[in-house]
């Protein structure tokens, strides 16, 4: 019976090969998208699963800060019993590393010695026993060792830091997980942080709160069982001593990423549209199959009358179902294994598709097969059974209840989601066009910004005086309007913020200012305009302890204009600051967020290495000169060093990447969508055109021409697209409108986003349709009619 | 006595009223009889041969089969009634297009549990029988109008039925090639199989041995 049912399956898709593609294609890439997005969900919620004590691990807390004083973790270890382990890891400065002639800039972690046994970490070389415990030793990440030692073994190789005599051993390689929050290149212990570092020390004291820690509890404890203890420790040690309250607190593991580091919102929108598009395609498929297996209602009659019970009937559709199921289910395999290498590009995931590794995808894969296998097999066969042998001997359909709304209000769901989609693509792009386009009120044709770099020098004095001189034989050019160094330009601004105090009368006493440090001639070489008052542009000396206030902070004070009032920082008898001029309100962070009150400062650095980046305004026009100049003077100055520059918005406008990829991620699925809904609208068009093949002929008896013929036929289905888009539209903007909310300065919604969208949707449809509708009215009317 | 029909009525509702398509049908078939059912177009003779077949239903009336009634039954004793006791012969040979000759005589006994090999001794006395051997790798489509509906009989023949309904047998057949179907029938009939069929063909009713005759649905 089963050769008999894998018979008749084959050679019927042999008869109707389209079908059967489209059926399982259309499920396929729907299957595809599901699993993609199933895996990025997946992969954020097994994130840290790999460490053996996950559920025990916690992160300790001072209020809602994620960050804690030096001393707290060795006071925990000694005052409270309950805790196991525990490891701290302080990140504050980077150092050159090399090996031979291999050098990078690297961002070395000091951790406790707790580190590899608190975290699991898989080692490749070396193990997890004792790898930190001697000075400079160190453990690396597996890119870490690629990068530096290619294929060779790492363990025992030593890298010297900075120019030093100081050099680290690699006492062992591990493999980090991709969804592991701890990710480093190289860790070292305390002990040799102190060496590198000398500072390090002072920093760990009661005061200052730089560092990350993790603690594991003895399994069992809970942290409200501690959390007197901790309490104590705070009134205990916290400055000023017995009067300090903040909530020393512990964070578990998997919450600290769940609400930390993970982009809920995204996981929630991804969850929706995976279901969604699934959605779609079983709805497609289970169309399909309908369709198919009504044109086959005289085999199931023919059958039924030689004895064929229900069972036996249910059993032949559904071996079907099952089997263009498992062929979609392969399909869509085969494209994950083909586009997760992009997608994980695209949006700089590490994920793996593999079966006999994620007992989950298998569970998720025989889920999806057995639905959509029953639910296609079972649909079909009611169908199947409704119809009267008589009718269904004669291959009529008409008996069939013409249940059309509940049949295209499917198609109608598919084309809102598609229509609701592009919409979304659309709007997405229109603001980071805005955002990108928007004046950022510097100059971002002109400004080449440079890096300078300066671990790369043995010798800082000699590479101060070199960028010095770089930087004086720049100024001189005929090309070059202007040049400044300083410690950040707009897009790299730091969180660095204090209070303020303001001198003179004002309309608040207090105001809180993010801090900029510059040098000469900052504003006059970004193009930022002084709008009254002076740049940082006169004799340094005159420049002393003064500061410039953007337009927004002069606003909050209620300054008409900056005239060398007298603003102290951090109290009102702290460092006083003469305010010597007012800028624009010009861009330095994403357009998402508020301008926020901003506070330049004057410094001058004894070493020009010690500042981070070197701006060349370039006149108008020569960039392209002053960029060849600049190259040809480095190469012959800064021997030895590589050069790295760009154009002054660049920082800026890496700020929107993120939308970049989302709006990527969304224009791929509304294709998606787009093309399955096409898919299911292929279906039941064939098949009602199937149904009225009899009125066709009648019509066309009757003097009908093709054209009306189409006309007719087509107007029926784009009606139910219209009403998809008059449905899409106010949820596409309720929903367009809730994004906006979240950037500061939004893009309108305007009318021709929607208008697009449903152009877009009507087309297809209708090309789709008319695909159809021109066979049904082509065809010869006697054939039409013969059936009777 | 094979079956009876006792005042047996269907109707359709049309506008507000009945239209009857058989009215008080009394009809008495013994096992060995080769009846014919004639009549117009639209005087209810498919209907008949429906019901008596169990493909339709009727509102009215009584339906013995072998002394059981049949409008009692559930779906499924009557779906083993006509397996196990009644060929369909049809017009348009309903052969199954996917199927070569000799997978459409085996269709049946895979719904009746037959073993494989009995299966293949069944089939090949019926390829045998009707010197259809030559054709048995065939589908359908190419096959001529009668050698299709050769096969359509052996078809309903292969599970031995006591009772072959046949529904214009010869309708889509030149008139050489009826002939030769209804000599069959005859050849059939004389074995002991009970046949009846509707036709319009005053010649078809001569191989026969009663006929009745319908209009508006109602026997004259």
């Amino acid at each position: 019976m089963l050769k008999h049912n894998f018979l008749i399956f084959l050679r019927s898709i042999k008869k109707s090969k389209n079908t059967f593609l489209i059926n399982s294609i259309g499920l396929g890439i729907g299957i595809a998208s599901f699993l993609v997005l199933t895996l990025y969900v997946y992969n954020d919620l097994t994130y840290n699963h790999f460490h053996e004590n996950f559920s025990d691990i916690y992160r300790v807390r001072e209020g809602e800060g994620t960050q804690t004083k030096g001393p707290v973790l060795p006071k925990m270890l000694e005052e409270i019993p309950e805790i196991e382990n525990g490891t701290r890891i302080f990140d504050w400065e980077g150092a050159r590393l090399s090996y031979q002639d291999i050098a990078f800039y690297e961002n070395i972690d000091y951790v406790d010695t707790g580190f590899f046994t608190l975290f699991s970490f898989p080692f490749t070389e070396g193990s997890n026993s004792n790898t930190i415990q001697s000075k400079y030793d160190v453990v690396i990440s597996t890119q870490f060792a690629q990068k530096y030692f290619g294929n060779e073994a790492a363990f025992g190789k030593k890298l010297q830091v900075n120019f030093g005599d100081i050099f680290l051993t690699v006492k062992g390689v591990v493999e980090i997980p991709s969804n592991s929050s701890i990710q480093f290149d190289i860790v070292a212990s305390y002990k040799t942080g102190e060496e590198i570092l000398p500072f390090m020390k002072e920093v760990h004291d009661w005061y200052n709160t730089f560092s990350t820690t993790y603690v594991q509890l003895k399994s069992g404890t809970k942290p409200k069982d501690i959390q007197n203890k901790l309490q104590n420790i705070v009134k205990e040690n916290f400055l000023p001593v017995g009067e300090n309250t903040t909530n020393l607190n512990l964070l578990s593991f998997k919450e600290y990423h769940d609400t930390q580091e993970s982009n809920q919102k995204l996981i929630a929108i991804l969850s929706i549209i995976a279901l969604g598009i699934l959605g779609i395609a079983i709805v497609n498929f289970v169309n399909l199959t309908i369709t198919n297996s009504l044109s086959r209602i005289r085999e199931i009659g023919i059958k039924k009358v030689h004895g064929a019970s229900s069972y036996d009937l249910f059993i032949q559709i559904s071996t079907e179902s099952f089997i263009v199921g498992l062929a979609a289910i392969i399909f869509g395999s085969l494209l994950v294994v083909f586009l997760l290498p992009n997608f994980n590009e695209l949006f700089n995931t590490n994920l793996n598709f593999n079966l006999l590794e994620n007992k989950f995808l298998i569970f998720v894969l025989v889920f999806i097969w057995i639905i959509v296998g029953f639910l296609a097999g079972l649909i079909s066969f009611l169908f199947w059974i409704r119809v009267k042998l008589v009718h269904s001997l004669r291959g009529n359909l008409f008996s069939i209840n013409k249940n059309t709304f509940s049949r295209y209000s499917l198609i109608v769901l598919q084309f809102v989601i598609a229509i609701v989609l592009i919409s979304g693509t659309f709007l997405i792009r229109k603001q980071i066009d805005y955002m990108m386009t928007k004046d950022p009120k510097f100059d971002n044709e002109n400004v080449i910004v440079v890096q300078t770099d300066s671990w790369q020098y043995e010798n800082l004095k000699s590479a101060s005086q070199k960028l010095k001189l770089i930087s004086e034989e720049l100024k001189s050019s005929a090309h070059v309007a202007s040049v400044s160094f300083s410690q950040s330009i707009p897009g790299t601004y730091n969180e660095n913020y204090n209070t303020f105090f303001p001198q003179s009368k004002a309309e608040v006493d207090r105001l809180g200012l993010r801090k900029v440090y510059v040098g000469q001639d900052y504003f006059k070489t970004f193009g930022i305009k002084v709008v009254n008052g002076s740049g940082f542009d006169t004799k340094p000396k005159s420049l002393k302890e003064s500061m410039i206030l953007n337009k927004t902070a002069m606003n909050e004070l209620g300054f008409e204009a900056a005239n060398g009032q007298l603003i102290h920082e951090g109290s009102e008898t702290g460092q006083a600051y003469r305010l010597i001029g007012t800028v624009e309100d010009f861009s330095y962070q994403g357009l998402q967020r508020e301008i926020q009150p901003l506070a330049h400062f004057f410094v001058e650095r004894e070493s020009f290495a010690d500042w981070d980046y070197l701006s060349i305004k370039a006149k108008p026009g020569a960039s392209l000169q002053v960029i060849d100049f600049l190259e040809k003077k480095w190469k012959k100055t800064m021997t030895g060093s590589t050069l790295t520059y760009f154009f002054a918005d660049e920082k800026l406008n890496e700020h929107y990447e993120e939308y970049v990829k989302i709006n990527t991620m969304i224009a791929w699925f509304s294709i998606l969508a787009i093309i399955l809904s096409s898919m299911g609208l292929f279906a039941i068009s064939s098949y009602t055109m199937f149904r009225r093949t009899k009125e066709i002929g009648i019509r066309k008896v009757n003097g009908a021409g093709v054209v009306q013929i189409m006309s007719m036929l087509n107007k029926d289905f784009l009606r139910w697209v219209l009403i998809a888009f008059i449905i899409a539209c106010p949820i596409a903007y309720y929903c367009m409108d809730k994004w906006l909310e979240s950037f500061a300065y939004k893009t309108s919604l305007s009318w021709w986003i929607f208008a697009s969208a449903g152009f877009i949707s009507i087309t297809i449809a209708f090309i789709t349709v008319s695909w159809q509708s021109l066979k049904a009215a082509m065809i010869n009317p006697v054939l039409a009619m013969r059936d009777e | 006595m094979l079956l009876q029909l006792n005042k047996i009525s269907k109707w359709v509702q049309s506008g507000g009223q009945k239209v009857f398509l058989l009215k008080d049908i009394d009809l008495w078939v013994h096992e060995g009889d080769f009846i014919s059912i004639m009549g117009p177009s639209g005087s209810g003779k498919s209907t008949l041969l429906n019901i008596i077949g169990m493909l339709d239903d009727f509102n009215e009336g009584e339906y013995a089969f072998l002394d059981e009634s049949v409008h009692t039954l559930k779906e499924k004793h009557r779906s083993n009634l006509y397996k196990q006791y009644i060929g369909f012969v049809f017009q348009s040979y309903h052969l199954i297009d996917e199927l070569t000759v000799k997978e459409n005589l085996e269709m049946p006994l895979l719904y009746k549990k037959h073993g494989g090999s009995e299966r293949k001794a069944l089939v090949a006395d019926m390829l045998d029988r009707f010197n259809i051997v030559g054709k048995k790798d065939l589908f359908p489509s190419q096959l001529s109008g009668g050698q299709q509906q050769l096969v359509g009989i052996a078809r309903a023949l292969i599970a031995n039925p006591k009772l072959i309904l046949a529904d214009e047998p010869t309708g889509n057949l030149n008139s050489k090639q009826g002939e030769e179907i209804m000599e069959i029938f005859k050849e059939l009939n004389n074995e002991g199989v009970t046949i009846i069929q509707v036709t319009h063909s005053e010649k078809n009713t001569s191989y026969g041995s009663r006929i009745i005759n319908l209009l508006d649905g109602e026997v004259v």
